[in-house]
């Protein structure tokens, strides 16, 4: 089980999400995802892949860490692990034990906008999974000596984060970069708010937010449609409709960054300096564009960044860093594009985000047949060599509000 | 009520202690030994599932074989055989070539070389360096990557189908014209270097390679494990050397799977591959199995560890066993099932809360049955009896058919999974081909774990599972486990955790005869003519040597600037220079050796403050050591009547061959071992063992210089360090102010 760090999500509005807006006609051809909907709001969707004799059914909870009480963090990723822990008809990790005995295995996520379950099993027991996720769905059992031993699991996960210099990097970073909006927290949660959240507490969140109409079902596998639609039918279909769940980060949205923010934090390990920017949403239309930025940037070994982070100076025979590149967290809400560098000298820190700052730059500045663009591109949407279209756009969001910079600094 | 009486206890437990009780108590006086009446057991916990209609277990459907798609199969002229399966689901590629080379065929005296050189495959080729690699399989949105393990090395590559050329491009040139560049190498070496200390804090791994080493010993390929010393004696042209035997086609495959033409694709795979020239096959290395009989235990020594590792080894099976399958089954009920099996629940059912597996290895020839588990350190001894009481049950009785029809289900379900995504295909095609099993193993693999009989499994845990030979590793805190050790009356033997895991490699000496001894002499003789002459060297009365270069420091390269002076024949002074770039000033390192004392001055804090020290002890011998090893002087020191020269097996350094000569030294257990080029005559490599970790001084570019010819090149590896020198000046007999030997005040 893991929180997952970085996670792409168009959730809110599930079907416009499957229908893939803007088919690039390039790609080659992908098998067809076939969806449906319950009276009761439930989404699914249906991949076949007779590739393999197996078969991996998910259920996605609109629920993450943004969904949470304020002084509760950690709330959505208890049930990442309460979710095992019986339900009124299934004990205690029988659950997962019974998809290991098939030979299969299950596995949960939590991050900031949902939390997500998966069964991966031979095809011929989809109708048992799908049974299972089910029965969990509104079944799951509150009990105290339960609750208690997996706030301890979460709780050891979330030290174990607080063990690595990068998750802690981003912790820190991610507290600067978003002054009002939930995503100023990881996923993780937060260890002594969750002693203080009781299972009433959690009760409440699971009554709101794990509901058939604030889920999806994914079937991926050896199926047909019409046996998934049965099985699918006789288990979910009983579930009445919850009420719609609230989205307490809409009234917390975050304000535009007016200036630069710039903090130096000492912690303990290597040094990293991590230089961020405000991103739109994951569903707007320049994301694309700001992901073919990320990718040249810092992405794969020979991308700009990492290139530069890198590469060897003649003279000193030292890299600027250690190692380097660019993530993009993008989610429901804006997210963030997040330069990093780690380095293991402190005089380095000024030279690296000189040089992150200067490819940022660079890549914005650049205009169509610019010695860097005829290099071919690796979009998952368009073709090699091709430019990408909305430029403008592009320069603009990276240029949009300032940046938002951390360096976490570290000596032994 | 509970609340307060809570209060009043933490209070009392607070406060000062209750002064000791006037008359001492005796046997008898009060309760304590009296039998207490057994306290009210407390009322069972409710089970809240009691009585509910429970969500049941699926009905099962018996095994039967997988459907896969075909596999097309040819040789090419060769001898590279190809497999292609097409599969058009998604618009991707993944190639898979594995060369039979891994850890099995290395060679004692290199361990670490097939990872080595895999993880240099990906490096630079002659068309391309470490980064158009990248840069190349990045632009196609790609993966390459290259890995060895005990059996082959695999290299792979996956792209959109439409960019299939890329990967066919990419993969012949990886394997057929890698260039293993130098810089990368010492950065690669490096990283394995750092990962085998790393192991040294990995208590899993390191009790895993102890068992290993302890079930097969220090001479079969199975005992050994990679280490400092091996890792750092590996050279580009031991990698070329490796590279160059194994890295044929007759001993290679291609497994290609994905969107792909197979008839289109022939002619591509014969025209990038069929270019790949043809080399005999070298015949894999072989090495006696160690018998076994009885048990043996090693303790290592971990101090602070707050749990201990238990190994339990004892021999395997080949894949090829008429018993595989049944093995499969009886594993999965003892050890091989997680939390279900039977070692797992034993330790469950007494109250222990640790976890513990069985596995066996799968390769062409025999390997290991290996019992895993972690434990509290006052529990090992208990946890270790309960795991081997579980291993002679099983050994007796076998497995239980309700555990026979659970490991059939649990094994050929988790079977389909490996042919979920193009690359898993591939690698499946590729494990079972190693081993010579085809289209037919893997499409009937569920059916024939579905044959298993109860019977059979029996009979294959009886036979194969020894309650007699086994080894034990408990790897630990031995303050906590000795005590535990003894008591239980359990002979074992103990080494501390920093030590080799396998007994270091010494070269096989050249059976001492007194012919080898004169060719030995007489190639000291010869490399001494080569030098100068034994006369001018002799008359040598001083010198001065100064140089610049590179070395590592905290794992960072920086400049370096060493002088070093020499007034014979026992006075020696070393000056060094690090210029580190940014820092605000160079920091200064000086050693000097007179006839029996020593001093060195080095910085003290950070403000710039140096001090001085007087040597002593273990300094003052390694400074002695460091003086006798003196590299000019060093044939003068073998060609002493009396010096103890053995003859070692030639070797190559850079390429070169070498005569190799051991030396003893006066010191102990260290000897340093002398590289003659077999052309030059002179000295190329000087090298001497200190414990776990080999120190290399490499000498080439060679002028005269008065004489003599002095290396202006020198490189020195090591202890995770490497300093590179060029000489600037060589100064012969020069005049020296006596009192440079004298300890400065700071």
């Amino acid at each position: 089980m893991r929180v997952a760090r970085l996670f792409i999500l168009a959730f809110a509005g599930v079907a416009p999400a499957l229908a893939a807006p803007d088919t690039p006609k390039s790609v080659g051809k992908l098998p067809p995802v076939e969806t449906f909907a319950l009276p009761n709001g439930l989404q699914i969707a249906v991949l076949r892949s007779d590739v393999a004799p197996t078969v991996s059914v998910q259920v996605w909870y609109h629920a993450g860490s943004k969904d949470e009480p304020r002084e509760h963090r950690g709330t959505a990723h208890m049930f990442e692990h309460l979710m095992f822990r019986g339900t009124d008809h299934v004990r205690p990790d029988v659950h997962r034990a019974s998809i290991e005995a098939l030979g299969g295995f299950v596995n949960a996520a939590t991050d900031e906008d949902a939390t997500h379950f998966s069964d991966t099993l031979p095809a011929e027991y989809v109708d048992f999974a799908l049974q299972l996720e089910a029965e969990r769905m509104r079944n799951l059992k509150f009990l105290k000596p339960v609750i208690d031993g997996e706030r301890g699991g979460v709780e050891a996960e979330i030290r174990q984060q607080e063990a690595a210099p990068f998750a802690l990097g981003l912790m820190r970073y991610l507290a600067v970069a978003y002054t009002k909006h939930p995503y100023a927290w990881t996923a993780a949660g937060n260890a002594k708010e969750l002693d203080a959240t009781s299972p009433d507490d959690l009760k409440k969140f699971y009554d709101i937010y794990y509901q058939p109409n604030n889920a999806l079902v994914v079937v991926v596998g050896k199926v047909t449609l019409a046996e998934v639609k049965a099985s699918v039918e006789k288990y979910f279909g009983p579930i009445a409709k919850g009420a719609d769940p609230p989205r307490p980060a809409a009234a917390s949205a975050e304000p535009e960054q007016t200036a630069r923010r710039h903090e130096v934090a000492e912690l303990s390990g290597v040094g990293l300096t991590m230089v961020g920017w405000h991103v739109p949403a994951a569903r707007d239309k320049d994301i694309v564009a700001l992901e073919l930025a990320q990718h040249m940037l810092g992405t794969g070994e020979g991308s700009r960044l990492k290139t530069r982070l890198k590469a060897s100076d003649p003279k000193t025979k030292r890299a600027l860093a250690l190692d380097g590149g660019m993530d993009a967290f993008l989610h429901e809400d804006p997210g963030m594009m997040i330069a990093v560098a780690a380095f293991a000298d402190p005089a380095q820190a000024d030279p690296i985000e000189a040089a992150i700052f200067e490819e940022v730059a660079v890549l914005a500045r650049e205009r169509t047949g610019s010695r860097r663009r005829r290099r071919p591109i690796m979009d998952p949407h368009g073709e090699p060599g091709r430019v990408p279209a909305r430029r403008r756009r592009d320069r603009k969001s990276l240029g949009r509000g300032c940046p938002a910079r951390r360096q976490a600094l570290l000596l032994p | 009520m509970m609340r307060t009486l809570l209060v009043i206890a933490v209070v009392a437990a607070c406060g000062p202690k209750s002064a000791p009780a006037p008359l001492p108590m005796l046997p008898g006086d009060g309760d304590t030994h009296v039998a207490k009446p057994p306290p009210p057991k407390p009322p069972p916990p409710v089970d809240p599932w009691t009585g509910r209609e429970l969500i049941g277990f699926p009905q099962i459907k018996p095994p039967g074989p997988v459907e896969l798609p075909k596999i097309e199969e040819y040789k090419l002229g060769n001898g590279l055989q190809v497999y292609v399966v097409k599969n058009s689901r998604l618009p991707l590629v993944a190639m898979q070539l594995a060369v039979r080379a891994g850890r099995m065929h290395e060679p004692r005296a290199r361990l670490g070389v097939a990872e080595l050189a895999a993880d240099m495959l990906v490096k630079g080729t002659r068309k391309r360096d470490a980064t158009a690699l990248a840069k190349a399989i990045d632009t196609v949105g790609g993966t390459i990557a290259a890995d060895s393990t005990f059996e082959a090395t695999m290299l792979s590559c996956s792209v959109m189908s439409r960019n299939a050329g890329t990967c066919f491009e990419l993969l012949s040139d990886m394997v057929t014209q890698p260039t293993f560049p130098d810089a990368e190498l010492a950065k690669l070496r490096d990283a394995l270097i750092a990962k085998a200390q790393q192991r040294l804090d990995d208590p899993g791994t390191l009790a895993s390679a102890h068992a290993l080493n302890l079930l097969w010993g220090n001479d079969h390929v199975r005992g050994w494990v990679n280490s400092e010393q091996s890792l750092s004696s590996i050279r580009r042209d031991d990698i070329v050397a490796w590279h160059r035997s194994w890295f044929v086609p007759g001993n290679a495959m291609l497994v290609i799977t994905g969107d792909v033409d197979p008839r289109a694709l022939r002619g591509d795979v014969e025209r990038v591959f069929g270019a790949w020239r043809k080399a005999p096959v070298p015949p894999t290395p072989t090495y006696p199995e160690p018998g076994l009989s009885g048990t043996r235990i090693r303790l290592v020594d971990r101090p602070g560890l707050t749990q201990t590792q238990v190994r339990i080894a004892q021999f395997g099976i080949k894949h090829d066993d008429a018993r595989f399958f049944d093995t499969l089954v009886w594993n999965h009920a003892l050890g091989g099932s997680g939390g279900n099996s039977r070692l797992a629940r034993a330790l469950r059912a007494d109250g222990k809360p640790y976890v513990a597996v069985s596995s066996f290895d799968r390769n062409i020839d025999r390997g290991a049955f290996v019992v895993s588990a972690v434990t509290r350190n006052n529990d090992a001894i208990a946890t270790t009896r309960l795991l081997l009481g579980e291993i002679a049950r099983m050994a007796k009785d076998g497995p239980t058919a309700e555990e026979i029809a659970a490991a059939i289900i649990g094994i050929t379900g988790g079977y389909g999974l490996r042919f979920q995504s193009t690359a898993d295909f591939g690698a499946s095609i590729v494990t079972a081909e190693l081993h010579g099993y085809g289209q037919e193993y893997l499409t009937n693999f569920p059916v024939a774990v579905g044959h298993v009989s109860l019977a059979d499994a029996k009979r294959a845990a009886a036979e194969i599972l020894s309650t007699k030979a086994y080894v034990v590793v408990l790897l630990g805190d031995a303050k906590d486990l000795e005590p535990a050790l003894t008591k239980e009356g359990w002979r074992y033997e103990k080494m501390a955790f920093t030590d080799p895991v396998s007994a270091p490699y010494v070269p096989p000496e050249v059976p001492v005869d007194a012919k080898a001894v004169a060719s030995a002499a007489k190639l000291i003789e010869d490399a001494l003519a080569a030098k100068g002459g034994k006369a001018r060297l002799s008359a040598l009365k001083a010198f001065k040597l100064v140089g610049s270069g590179m070395t590592t420091i905290a794992g960072q390269s920086v400049p370096i600037e060493i002088a070093r002076i020499a007034v014979l024949p026992d006075k020696m002074r070393l000056d060094a220079t690090v210029k580190p770039p940014r820092a605000p000033r160079d920091i200064e390192f000086s050693v000097a050796v007179t006839e029996k004392a020593g001093w060195q001055r080095g910085p003290n804090g950070p403000n710039g403050d140096y001090t001085v020290v007087e040597m002593a002890g273990d300094a003052l011998t390694t400074a002695a050591f460091e003086r006798w090893r003196e590299p000019e002087l060093i044939l003068l020191k073998a060609s002493q009547p009396g010096a103890k020269l053995t003859p070692l097996a030639d070797d190559t350094v850079d390429g070169k061959p070498c005569a190799v000569i051991k030396l003893r030294s006066p010191f102990g257990s260290i000897d340093v071992t002398l590289y003659i080029d077999k052309k030059t005559k002179l000295l190329s490599r000087m090298t001497f063992g200190d414990g776990g970790s080999i120190e290399n001084d490499d000498f080439s570019d060679y002028r005269d210089v008065g004489g003599l010819k002095i290396a202006y090149k020198r490189s020195t590896n090591g202890g995770g360090r490497s300093t590179t020198l060029d000489l600037k000046a060589v100064d012969l007999d020069p005049k020296v102010d006596p009192t440079l030997f004298d300890k400065p005040a700071k």
